[in-house]
């Protein structure tokens, strides 16, 4: 067996070390890949679509649900009057039928009104209960929540031998980005929600986590390399602030 | 792992689309270690740079034929090898060595190597001379086998065989003098 071989096939990731070609080449590519037509609406509108219209359909059916009129409390508690009362049942013998209903839709009045108090407060709530967020907003506060995860994690990695200025081409990537992010949003606010602008969103959130996994790969790179090299001086690291 | 993956994916479907955006993250994510491939296969940058701009231009230009976007970077890599294969069949020239001379055991003891940082056994890889570097990284890095490396460069198994002999002791001479002396 080939140990040289072996141990070199193991760990040819390792190997790829050189540092990046020049931006050339990237605008070489660019000129000669050839376009393709998009479709007028991509997968991800189809789908948020389709997500609106089931959530729609919900809120419908659980709005009439909470609607629905219920069953007349006063000729349900009337009948109680027909039955004599546990408590004086020598008073209702005594006394005519016809009073006792009064008697007893007054005890309940106040009930049926409290209740109809309750119905008429939950009805309000819902009604100006907050709409349940949209695929958009969930799928913002769902990239949101990732984003912010990986850039506590970034921020939280010491970084030896140089300083956080070393990255700033990375800072500078992702100040542009988040320019862009504002942007889009701005544009939503004043023309709507439209394929390209949730495209454009989608692929921001992309790009941003992409930006923060090549800056930790290249961070946790440079302190490996430190690692190996002896006499280096780890301490007092720097830390990113993007 | 998963959302990385799904990332992938969604970007590849985007690419063979044509989405500019998708393709530019599958060239930054995938730039540097395709374009170490290419300098360790040409010896240099500049060439280097060429074969990587033309794996990626097929690669962008046929992604439609990829089936499965998860196997995106096998399937790049093996582009870019080809590129590189047809880059050596133009330019490189190949002498027969003599087999016997070669006075390596495959079993020999590697711990040496061990102690040597990566970047430079990158760096001698790419600095060996031209016939036996090709051999030795598609043999050992790409594992290739050696019929498969003769019938990929019209060369003859034994030339194969010969020139990798070559590379690992020169290799072998480069990295024990750095080990030695820094």
């Amino acid at each position: 067996m080939d140990e040289m071989k072996k141990y070199l096939f193991d760990q040819r990731d390792k190997l790829d070390v050189e540092p990046a070609p020049s931006a050339a080449v990237w605008e070489q590519i660019m000129q000669h890949t050839v376009p393709v037509r998009k479709p007028v609406f991509s997968l991800t509108v189809r789908w948020v679509a389709a997500a609106c219209i089931i959530m729609l359909v919900g809120l419908a059916i659980f709005l009439l649900r909470n609607n629905k009129p219920k069953p007349d409390v006063t000729s349900v508690k009337t009948t109680p009057s027909i039955t004599p009362n546990p408590v004086t049942p020598k008073k209702l013998d005594t006394a005519t039928r016809e009073p006792a209903p009064a008697i007893v839709k007054t005890n309940h009045s106040s009930e049926l009104v409290a209740k109809l108090q309750h119905k008429a407060l939950k009805l309000k709530k819902v009604l100006t209960k907050k709409p349940a967020l949209s695929p958009i907003d969930e799928m913002e506060n769902g990239y949101a929540a990732i984003i912010n995860s990986q850039l506590k994690q970034l921020e939280s990695t010491p970084i030896y031998a140089e300083s956080a200025d070393y990255f700033h081409v990375f800072k500078k990537q992702w100040y542009d980005l988040e320019k862009d992010e504002q942007r889009i949003k701005q544009d939503l606010k004043t023309f709507g929600f439209t394929d390209s602008m949730i495209e454009q969103l989608l692929n921001l959130y992309k790009q941003k986590l992409l930006l923060l996994k090549q800056l930790q790969s290249e961070i946790n790179k440079m302190n490996n390399r430190v690692k190996q090299i002896p006499g280096i001086h780890q301490n007092n690291p720097s830390y990113l602030k993007m | 792992m998963e959302q990385a993956i799904d990332i992938l994916t969604a970007n590849v479907r985007k690419a063979s689309q044509g989405d500019v955006n998708a393709r530019a993250m599958l060239y930054s994510r995938f730039s540097q270690k395709m374009f170490s491939i290419c300098v360790r296969m040409s010896g240099n940058r500049s060439d280097a740079e060429d074969l990587l701009q033309d794996g990626f231009i097929h690669a962008f230009n046929n992604l439609k034929q990829l089936k499965d976007y998860n196997l995106f970077e096998p399937w790049l890599r093996k582009i870019v090898i080809n590129e590189c294969i047809r880059h050596v069949k133009r330019s490189a020239s190949w002498q027969e060595l003599n087999e016997e001379l070669m006075d390596i055991s495959d079993n020999e003891n590697i711990d040496w190597i061990k102690d040597i940082n990566f970047e430079q056994i990158h760096q001698e890889i790419k600095n060996l001379p031209g016939g036996c570097r090709e051999v030795f990284n598609l043999y050992v890095i790409e594992d290739y086998s050696h019929q498969q490396i003769a019938d990929l460069l019209n060369i003859t198994v034994s030339t194969s065989k010969s020139q990798y002999h070559r590379a690992r002791m020169l290799l072998k001479e480069r990295l024990k003098q750095f080990a030695d002396y820094g």
